[in-house]
């Protein structure tokens, strides 16, 4: 395995544990037809914050480490559209699972969309990780 | 036309240029010592500068350092 697809791999499962935390603390904290509290957004924000410096010292010292050539520029493309799917399916699955839901009260409660919009990219970046770390052990092979 | 199989002989010609290594030939035509694997393992397709980088650096064509097979 490649030192970026290790980071990669060590990237997505800090995001992966975030996630989960992040969801125990909504379905704890906040019941989903009230707003969130204010120690629930902090708590948000901390769980968000550490994945995301880690992710920034991950790319400073990946850059550092190993050039980047065509072949990485080639998985990050891959992972990236893979990524970009998911988001589009998560964001769409969760607005007309939520549309469907609440159709009959004509409402929406706003903590879920808070769940959505944080939940959605948490599990970009996991996908955008992992994806990376799968497309990069199993190759790109040739074009026909 | 639909290609059957690509093979390359970068190992074979590492190993006739007083047995180059990896980093070595990834140094002289600039890129990743894994990019220079997964090529020999046939995991990556390369860019056509790519490959004729490689085939100066061994003083040969580009039919001696990648062959391609087409369905007919």
């Amino acid at each position: 395995m490649s030192y970026r697809a290790k980071l990669a791999l060590i990237n997505s499962g800090i995001w992966i544990v975030m996630f989960v935390f992040f969801s125990i603390s909504f379905f704890s904290s906040t019941y989903p037809e009230v707003l969130p509290l204010s120690n629930y957004r902090t708590t948000t924000v901390i769980l968000f914050a550490i994945p995301s410096i880690t992710n920034m010292i991950i790319l400073f010292f990946q850059l550092k480490h190993e050039k980047t050539d065509e072949r990485n520029k080639k998985i990050e493309s891959i992972s990236s559209s893979v990524a970009a799917i998911t988001l589009m399916s998560i964001v769409f699955i969760a607005s007309m699972t939520l549309h469907i839901v609440y159709n009959g009260t004509g409402f929406v409660p706003s903590s879920w969309l808070w769940y959505v919009g944080f939940g959605a990219v948490f599990i970009t970046f996991i996908v955008l990780n992992l994806s990376y770390v799968i497309v990069s052990l199993k190759g790109t092979g040739y074009e026909s | 036309m639909k290609v059957k199989e690509v093979t390359n002989n970068i190992r074979d010609l590492r190993y006739n240029a007083d047995n180059m290594s990896q980093q070595q030939l990834s140094e002289l035509v600039g890129c990743s010592r894994q990019t220079i694997n997964a090529l020999e393992k046939n995991r990556y397709s390369p860019s056509f500068v790519l490959v004729k980088k490689i085939a100066m650096v061994f003083n040969v064509s580009i039919n001696e350092v990648i062959e391609i097979e087409f369905d007919k």
